[in-house]
């Protein structure tokens, strides 16, 4: 750990000293890349995933010294973006995708989506972020409470077919209540109808609401996960509320991912240079900068995690059915 | 305060501003580059110069580019951007009569006035607007994308039942791609791309600048018509300006309606001057000449797009909600200097924040004093021959699509949008109710479905006085146009 600090310390004094000289990651393959490499965002630009990419894409371009280009490719919830890079993206190593599991198998699932996840190779695991519900001020089983005597009259602001809408199921479910669920298109349009009235909880990522914790506007009730929240360890956890959920599935754990069949080198060689760069102090800074915990894996652990999600999601999905 | 304005008038601040309504002005004119575009390249740049002149620099390329694309507008037809839809059909006109001149100034004035009150509202009235635009919920933006849509519908001239067949069928495209109540992909023939609905700029390209493209390029070829038009005899700025005075009461309410509409996240630069041109006709001293070259409506369309700029900025920075793609690259910006756009950015950030509020005035002052003081040179562009600008316009166009789409779909939806164009002009269906539904109709399902599972009974609609006077001003407004209509 300590040496790790050290050389990733070294490495930003490296970066900062003599940035022309910067050749810091794993050395490439022969003849690769000899043109910019594209990241490849299915979400539009200015959104969570597209801060995530960019931030690597710039962090990259410091420690390997070639470019990288941040592309959105979005539309559909990430059905366009995931589509192009199971179908149509090169596996030549010049198109790497972020991607956030859930949104991709509910692709599949729900939205009939022409690709399953072997298309993908995921190299690098970025982190795990839970989905939170918010509130503005009640908690959550005083609003299951208030379901329970009224049924209908608790407004939930869900994406439809996604991991906020399995959820909200899932709570209505095991508590036996009933939920008025409201559909929108994003998680920007559910702060607004929180704060307006329209609705009267809704599923978010914590980043989505975090100023108006401050301002005491809006709060985070509960997690759905049944670890703590790193960046904000006190928000009550949804199977402390005797809910059953899974173990960091509900969210979106995004990856760095190729398209399946790039050759061997070259996989290797980026999975290196993902996992070296998202180790870098420099990377830690700048997502900590934006609220955002990294938890880099290698590639066999990646793999692990991708698998065990992807089976979890779809064990609920199906259920959901 | 007083720093702000030091801070906002140093000589590099200035030139920030200048850099960028100059470069904004370019994207704006030609069609296929857009001041999104424009943002976006120059994002990189912002990372060298600090806070406060880089968010001065991106927010003239964005008003530059709304007001650029009346430039093209006026001299080719050709929109350069989808704000300038009306510019084009009014401006043109002005300009085959040997105004151009007086046209381009005239929206010159109307832009930056446009821009100026829209300044004034940034800097004075953003936590009062933003709180404004915080209450209108889905059972208001459903009640005002139908005003809109039945304002354009009953106010065109063009015979009543085209007008609304053309909503109608604008609506129609607009329900291709996910459906709002289960999130699944709906009417995509099969092509995944389809999922994200059919795109807006190819469409408003293919609607607007490609027909125009081909009727220059076949003057072109069968040297029909002398020249595109006479750029005609400088305009004394005096009379343009005496013009501007007189037409006061127009000025306030296209800035009101931009500034309004702006404020409203999802209500972009694009259909703000369609609602605002129909709604002046009715106010109009010869609304016979409306959509033939009216003064008025050029200078309300121009008026009310600029404003839209400002207003759009207000949720933006306030509520941290982009309206629009420019003003969602714009969050992209702040991010980089660390600026949380939110509640908390006016308390974190004072002095970038009237640093930059200040340099939205100069921003708007310099977009004037360049399109009235450079406007003789954009005559050149009449110099070049025929066949050459509608190629150029064309490459541009579709390397616009193509780099927008990151691929070649957005150029196939380019054509299509083109010979769906041209074929409604056959058929003698008006553009502009199509171009409206088509950009309103994706909001107006999703508050729909919104504001139909959220409202448990009829009452709580009726309990929202907002929503309710849209829904009355509507009705009666079909009401007294379909009766008199019937009459004539």
């Amino acid at each position: 750990m300590f040496k790790k600090l050290l050389m990733s310390t070294g490495l930003l004094a490296a970066v900062v000293a003599a940035p022309a000289l910067a050749q810091d990651g794993p050395e490439p393959p022969e003849g690769y890349p000899t043109r910019p490499i594209e990241l490849v965002v299915v979400y539009p630009a200015g959104g969570g995933m597209d801060t995530n990419a960019r931030t690597i894409a710039r962090v990259a371009e410091e420690m390997l010294d070639h470019e990288f280009r941040v592309a959105n490719r979005e539309g559909g919830g990430g059905l366009v973006g995931h589509t192009f890079l199971a179908r149509e993206a090169d596996a030549d190593g010049y198109t790497i995708g972020v991607l956030a599991m859930g949104n991709l198998l509910t692709d599949m699932i729900v939205k009939g989506g022409e690709f399953t996840p072997e298309d993908f190779d995921p190299i690098t695991f970025i982190n795990f972020d839970p989905v939170v519900l918010i509130t503005r001020g009640e908690t959550l089983p005083e609003l299951i409470e208030q379901a329970r005597q009224d049924p209908g009259s608790v407004r939930v602001g869900i994406t439809p077919n996604s991991a906020t809408a399995i959820i909200a199921d899932i709570i209505q479910e095991q508590e036996d209540v009933e939920f008025t669920m409201v559909p929108f298109q994003g998680g920007g349009p559910r702060i607004t109808a929180l704060l307006n009235g329209t609705i009267d909880m809704s599923t978010a990522y914590y980043a989505e609401g975090d100023q108006y914790y401050e301002t005491g506007d809006l709060a985070p009730v509960a997690v759905a996960n049944t670890v703590p929240y790193p960046v904000d360890p006190d928000i009550p956890l949804i199977s402390d509320m005797g809910i059953d959920i899974p173990t960091n599935a509900l969210g979106a754990a995004r990856f760095v991912a190729l398209p399946d069949g790039v050759p061997d080198d070259i996989r290797n060689y980026l999975a290196e240079a993902m996992l070296a760069v998202l180790e870098s102090e420099m990377a830690a800074e700048m997502f900590a900068e934006q609220g955002l915990v990294l938890s880099p894996a290698d590639p066999e652990q990646t793999a692990e995690i991708f698998e065990a999600t992807a089976e979890t999601l779809q064990q609920y999905m199906e259920e959901a059915q | 305060m007083e720093e702000a304005v030091y801070l906002a008038f140093q000589p590099l601040t200035v030139l920030a501003a200048a850099a960028g309504v100059c470069l904004g002005i370019v994207f704006g004119a030609i069609p296929g580059l857009s001041g999104t575009l424009g943002i976006a390249l120059l994002l990189p740049v912002t990372f060298l110069i600090p806070a406060d002149q880089s968010l001065i620099m991106l927010a003239g390329v964005y008003a530059g580019a709304v007001y650029g694309g009346s430039i093209s507008a006026i001299l080719l037809n050709i929109p350069g951007t989808s704000a300038a839809v009306i510019t084009a059909m009014e401006g043109h006109v002005l300009a085959r009569n040997g105004a151009a001149p007086r046209a381009l100034a005239l929206a010159t004035c109307a832009s930056g006035i446009g821009g100026l009150v829209s300044a004034l509202g940034l800097l004075w009235f953003s936590p009062l607007l933003a709180d404004l635009a915080l209450r209108f919920g889905p059972a208001e933006y459903v009640m005002l994308i139908l005003f809109s849509l039945a304002v354009v519908s009953m106010m065109l001239p063009t015979p009543l039942f085209g007008n609304l067949a053309g909503a109608a069928m604008g609506l129609g495209i607009a329900t291709i791609g996910l459906d709002p109540f289960d999130g699944t992909p709906r009417f995509t023939f099969g092509r995944y791309e389809l999922a994200a609905g059919v795109p807006l700029l190819p469409v408003l390209i293919g609607f607007f600048a490609m027909p125009q493209v081909l009727v220059i390029a076949y003057e072109s070829i069968t040297r029909a018509g002398r020249s595109l038009v006479e750029f005609g005899r400088e305009s004394g700025l005096k009379g343009v300006l005496g013009t501007v005075v007189s037409y006061l009461p127009t000025f306030g309410r296209a800035s009101s309606i931009g500034l309004a509409l702006g404020i409203l996240p999802a209500l972009g630069p694009e259909s703000t001057p369609i609602t605002t041109h129909a709604l002046e006709r009715r106010f109009a001293r010869d609304p016979e000449t409306f959509g033939k070259g009216s003064e008025q409506g050029l200078m309300a369309a121009e008026c009310s797009n600029n404003a839209n700029v400002g207003g759009s900025l207000i949720p933006l920075l306030a509520l941290g909600i982009p309206g629009s793609a420019a003003a969602a690259v714009f969050v992209g910006a702040l991010e980089i200097h660390g600026l949380r756009p939110g509640p908390l950015l006016f308390v974190e950030n004072p002095t970038v924040m009237s640093t930059f509020f200040v340099g939205f005035f100069i921003v708007n002052i310099v977009m004037m004093l360049v399109g009235l003081f450079a406007a003789r040179y954009f005559a050149l562009v009449l110099k070049i021959p025929r066949g050459i600008i509608a190629t150029f316009v064309a490459v541009f166009a579709i390397f616009g699509a193509y780099a927008a789409g990151n691929g070649m779909f957005y150029v196939y939806v380019l054509i299509g949008a083109t010979v769906l164009a041209l074929a409604l002009r056959v058929i003698d269906i008006p553009i502009l109710p199509v171009t409206l539904g088509f950009i309103l109709g994706g909001l107006f399902e999703q508050q729909l479905a919104i504001m139909l599972t959220s409202m448990r009974s009829a009452d709580e609609f009726f309990g929202r006085p907002i929503a309710l006077g849209f829904l009355l001003l509507t009705i009666a407004m079909v009401a007294y146009v379909g009766w008199r209509r019937r009459w004539r």
